[in-house]
């Protein structure tokens, strides 16, 4: 049977209890780094913000609020700090958190909010948090001294901190009155606290008042509502979409709504419910569900709320040792999780501590003393390249602030999208309005166009642009810049430089230059390859492809072999064995593990049709099949019987079909079987072998002269691959003389034009 | 606080989220109109009501402005090209059977094939063939045929904007490849609903020709209301807007660099309304639009588009205070005024830029 003990409502604890509650608790401290460290990782060397520069934007007008500090010279370079220290000041908030909720609540409580605070860390928050968690710490201060006389400076000090440093002004103000007010109200309170805790708050918010009907703060106020009310663009700003919003959530938004769950939980189950705490709980639940972007902060409010609740039941079946062997548990697995996490292949830590391979953090668009408008596309991620300087050099025609700008997403959202989909020209809309974005940025003229990296299709189709040019690419941001604009020119010419050397080996091919590529992690250069190979730079995108393969860096190997495909089918009517084999194998591969998403596997479906392998396509993705698509693409089944041995092999290879294709090698003239042997060992070995198996069969002179011209085309692709321009020349050259009249020849003389120009 | 509390919190919690969260569902942007693909009304359930609108309608250019490929107007103009394809390029051969159209062309030993999709044109100038290609993505880019057959002429010879010279690429012999935007530019203004499903044309429900919806929008609640429902966008249409919609395919001045706008540029020319706003004609009345001077509804040939019954309307002699040709002429304004110019060897246009003739430019004139 559970015995509950109950506390009273108001803390009575002596004051050395309650500075002991403010000894550094090491150990959630601790904890809670390791799970930022682990899952928001980033050099010593990289920036957090702590003060963002937003709204100083093409579209703002004179009376915006903006953040003080960072308009101030002084304070401005505060806006970012290390992120190290950032990730210390995380820990310290959410361990000061965990051990409170641990000390009243109980330890389950702490170490799931612990978890979920810092796994959905959010550093642009930070400041905001420390700020509620000043005012909790002026709470307890002023009941366990109520004769205490600096109550309510220190409330006008936060208050005026908030409005120094941060938007988040009215969270600020909203969990002072729900923590204070009721306190108050209840009159057990020293009358001079009571008055000067009073005179401040009146003072406060008359001089926040009169701020707001002064300036543009009254906007910035209304932050919490303008970001429930807005209309949401989930391709522009997704993170002012509810929780719910738009399909399953986040594992973090999980993660966090759980922990508010927990809260209500307690705030139910305990026999005494403050109305402090229902009060906050339902506010701040109501803000984070309907605003994915204020769900952390609402979650650290609700926490810190419920912390100084002490109407808490404990479980008196569970023994002291139990818990503790809980706790010790828990600790542990947090603690494994983390350390596996961060020495696993290819992580930050790993490369930096063991490897000591780090690379060029991020794209520095400040070198390329241009200055001008940016124009930025996904304004959740985008931004985060926007700090002081480049805020100054390159204003983004609009930002993130919801509270100056909600009501110009609409259009703004309309013209990102006939950005990505280069709609350059005059159309007209559903709304009976004209979209077209050249007449509509004619007014901004931005020089810049800032694409999310993972926004692969805008890159495509942005990079067939003739107004913008690709730039830059980091694992954050895509840069094009405006095509005119004579600044650039030189950023132009090393990019394209660059990119053309990635994809066509020279004699001397110079690495990827810093200031057009830069990846600090392989998650970075597998999404940059991504973006290569989204621009018809397969080769580039193998060439960037981190040498550890994860299931990302694989999927984009076959985008990449698919690309190479469509490139030999396109330019020459015949079928890359080579690539296709390649392709379809990896795609088999991870087909077989469901890998694939179903936006990609619709993709993949439509694109093997274009190679003509419906079968296999329908195969691979049956439940993508539609009764339209069975219509127009009607399953033309292979007649096998029809087929000759070579052909029938070929087919094979071309579907990745391994097994059908080594038992068919059988069946062939032997003069030939060496030449299929090899196209089947191509993922099995790597690519430096593979070219030399291919040389020594080459070399050997036994294969009939089509297959060995074609072999010496395979082989020059393997050697553009390997990054080896001699042997690419030679043997593309060889072919060409061997079967001059070959339907390979359009490529062969393109590939050979390409390398030799470099 | 009561013990009844919780239950009530939390109904009043969850009705506000949905409320508010009702409120704040992802809001859809608008659409390219002929991209959506919903809301359409047979197209011939226009004529049902509109039959004076529609009686010569499918006569007129923008309804013929798209064709498959295998339309017997296009089939035979391409077997009348069969006949004379060796003349024109040697290694050039079309086949044509029930299924498809394929121009071939040999190189060496290798034949280079192009399947034709689709014919553009109305032939009121020309009509040039185009084939698809798939790529990667499964998008489609465009292979505009080398060869297109010209009004002027009644003949063959090479499509406007193609080198005279063939490339070395492997299409270069049969034709010009665009990518996936420009061909979507392509049968964007040569077709009244141009559906993309997850950014890729879905050509099986493309609706080929600039017909009824293409002007007047989606017209399914028009035709379900049977009229009650009107339309909004004509009714309501400036001056401008009225011309910036039929500027979305024939362009207007805001697509174009600043100093292209230039009398003597020939390119302008094809681009009507590009011309038109830089007219003092156009400057000074404020109701002169495309549409005052044509009828969409019917072939321009049953239209007395060129007369001078408009240009009367401004510039009477009857009327003392109107201005008046300055060369004395009383009719036959557009040849002075409004001059046909040659802009590709086999194909003139109208030259749309109203102004006083300048007589010592030659391109103009």
């Amino acid at each position: 049977m559970n015995h509950t003990t109950h506390r009273p409502t108001v803390d009575s604890r002596k004051p050395e209890d309650v500075r002991q509650r403010y000894k550094i608790p090491i150990r959630w401290c601790l904890l809670s780094g390791l799970v930022i460290l682990s899952f928001h990782p980033s050099l010593p060397s990289g920036r957090s913000i702590l003060m963002p520069t937003t709204g100083q934007t093409i579209l703002s007008e004179p009376g915006d609020w903006h953040i003080p500090a960072t308009q101030i010279e002084w304070t401005r370079n505060w806006g970012s700090i290390a992120y190290p220290l950032m990730v210390c000041l995380g820990s310290l908030c959410i361990g000061f958190l965990a051990q409170s909720l641990a000390a009243r609540i109980g330890t389950g409580t702490a170490i799931i909010a612990l978890i979920s605070l810092s796994y959905g860390f959010e550093d642009w928050h930070m400041l905001t948090a420390l700020l509620l968690l000043a005012l909790l710490y002026v709470l307890l201060r002023a009941r366990s001294d109520t004769q205490d006389k600096f109550v309510g400076p220190l409330l006008i000090l936060i208050v005026a901190i908030a409005v120094f440093t941060t938007l988040e002004i009215s969270i600020v103000c909203l969990f002072w009155i729900i923590l204070f007010i009721p306190w108050w109200l209840t009159g057990d309170s020293q009358r001079r606290f009571v008055q000067s805790g009073f005179l401040g708050t009146v003072g406060s918010f008359l001089l926040l008042f009169t701020g707001g009907m002064a300036t543009g703060l009254w906007k910035t106020l209304l932050r919490p509502w303008s970001a429930v009310t807005t209309p949401v663009y989930p391709e522009l700003l997704d993170s002012l979409t509810p929780v719910f919003g738009s399909g399953v959530p986040t594992l973090e938004h999980m993660m966090l709504v759980l922990t508010l769950l927990t809260c209500w939980y307690h705030a139910i189950s305990g026999i005494d419910r403050p109305l402090t705490v229902v009060t906050c709980l339902f506010l701040f639940t109501l803000l984070g569900l309907l605003c994915g972007y204020y769900l952390w902060l609402s979650v650290v409010a609700s926490l810190l709320c419920l912390s100084t609740t002490s109407s808490i039941e404990e479980r008196s079946g569970i023994s002291i040792k139990r818990v503790k062997m809980m706790r010790v548990g828990a600790t542990l697995s947090i603690a494994g999780v983390c350390l596996l996490k961060l020495s696993g292949p290819g992580t930050i830590v790993r490369q930096y501590l063991f490897e000591g391979t780090l690379a060029v953090h991020r794209i520095d668009p400040l070198e390329w003393k241009s200055e001008g408008p940016a124009l930025l596309l996904d304004l959740d991620r985008c931004s985060e390249w926007l700090d002081v300087q480049t805020t100054e050099q390159y204003p983004p025609v609009i930002d993130n602030r919801w509270d100056l700008y909600g009501q110009d997403y609409a259009e703004y959202a309309a013209l990102t999208r006939d950005l990505k989909e280069m709609r350059a020209l005059l159309y007209f809309r559903t709304d009976q309005n004209f979209g077209g974005y050249l007449h509509r940025i004619k007014d901004w003229k931005p020089l810049l166009v800032v694409a999310d990296t993972a926004e692969q299709d805008a890159i495509r189709d942005l990079s067939l642009s003739p107004h913008w040019k690709m730039i830059g690419i980091d694992g954050q941001a895509t840069y094009f810049g405006h095509a005119d604009d004579p600044t650039f020119r030189q950023q132009v010419q090393t990019a394209g430089r660059t990119f053309l050397n990635l994809e066509w080996p020279g004699p001397q091919t110079p690495p990827p230059a810093p200031q057009v590529i830069a990846a600090s992690t392989p998650a970075e250069a597998t999404q940059i390859a991504g973006a290569m190979n989204s621009i018809r730079l397969p080769y580039a995108a193998l060439h960037l492809l981190p040498v550890e393969q994860s299931i990302e860096s694989r999927k984009i190997q076959a985008w990449s072999y698919l690309e190479l495909s469509y490139r030999v089918h396109r330019n020459t009517g015949q079928h890359s064995l080579l690539d296709e084999y390649r392709a379809l194998t990896l795609i088999r591969n991870l087909a077989a593990q469901k890998r694939w998403t179903s936006r990609e596997s619709e993709r993949l479906l439509v694109s093997l049709r274009g190679l003509e392998l419906e079968p296999v396509a329908e195969q691979l993705f049956p439940s993508f099949v539609t009764e339209k698509d069975f219509e127009a693409n009607p399953p033309e089944r292979t007649d096998y019987s029809e087929m000759s041995e070579e052909g029938l092999i070929r087919f094979y290879l071309r579907a990745g079909n391994t097994v059908a294709a080594r038992d068919q090698i059988e069946h062939l003239d032997p003069t030939h079987r060496p030449f299929y042997s090899v196209i089947l060992s191509s993922l099995d070995q790597p690519l430096e072998e593979l070219a030399k198996s291919m040389y020594s069969l080459v070399e050997q002179g036994n294969l009939p002269l089509e297959l060995r011209s074609e072999l010496l085309f395979y082989l020059g692709c393997v050697a553009i691959e390997v990054g080896d321009h001699a042997v690419a020349v030679q043997a593309l050259t060889q072919s060409q003389q061997i079967d001059p009249q070959s339907g390979l020849t359009p490529l062969r003389i393109t590939y050979l034009q390409q390398l030799q120009s470099q | 606080m009561g013990q009844r509390w919780p239950p009530v919190v939390l109904a009043v919690l969850l009705i506000t989220i949905i409320l508010l969260g009702r409120a704040k569902h992802p809001h859809p942007l608008p659409e390219p109109q002929l991209g959506r693909a919903r809301l359409w009304a047979d197209s011939d359930s226009c004529a049902d009501c509109h039959f004076e609108q529609t009686e010569f309608f499918l006569q007129t250019g923008h309804a013929r402005t798209l064709q498959s490929a295998s339309d017997p107007e296009s089939l035979r103009l391409l077997k009348e090209f069969r006949q004379v394809a060796s003349e024109k390029d040697e290694a050039l051969t079309i086949d044509i059977d029930q299924q498809e159209i394929v121009v071939s062309s040999t190189v060496g030993s290798s034949i280079r094939d192009l399947e034709l999709d689709w014919c553009f044109g109305s032939g009121t100038h020309a009509r040039t063939w185009v084939g698809t290609l798939p790529d990667s993505w499964g998008e489609r880019d465009l292979i505009e045929f080398r060869w297109s057959w010209y009004h002027e002429t009644d003949d063959f010879d090479i499509t406007p904007g193609q080198s005279l010279q063939k490339g070395t690429g492997y299409f270069a012999a049969l034709g010009t490849l665009f990518d996936t935007p420009k061909a979507r530019r392509c049968f964007s203004c040569h077709s009244t609903v141009l559906p993309q499903n997850e950014g890729r044309t879905d050509f099986q429900e493309l609706h080929s020709g600039v017909t009824c919806q293409r002007c007047h929008g989606p017209r399914q609640a028009h035709v379900e209301s049977e009229g009650e429902i009107q339309e909004g966008f004509w009714a309501a249409a400036s001056q401008l807007e009225s011309i910036q919609r039929c500027g979305e395919c024939h362009r207007i001045a805001e697509d174009q660099k600043p100093e292209e706008i230039t009398p003597g540029n020939p390119d302008i020319v094809r681009f009507q309304p590009v011309g038109l706003v830089q007219s003092p004609c156009f400057k000074n009345s404020p109701q002169l639009t495309c549409v005052t001077c044509h009828n969409p509804h019917q072939p321009l040939s049953m239209q007395n588009s060129s007369g001078i019954w408009q240009c009367v309307q401004c510039h009477d002699p009857q009327q003392d205070h109107h201005v008046l040709c300055s060369a004395g002429h009383r009719d036959n304004c557009l040849e002075c005024h409004m001059p046909k110019v040659q802009v590709f060897e086999n194909i003139q246009f109208t030259d749309h830029w109203i102004r006083m003739p300048d007589f010592s430019s030659e391109t103009v004139n």
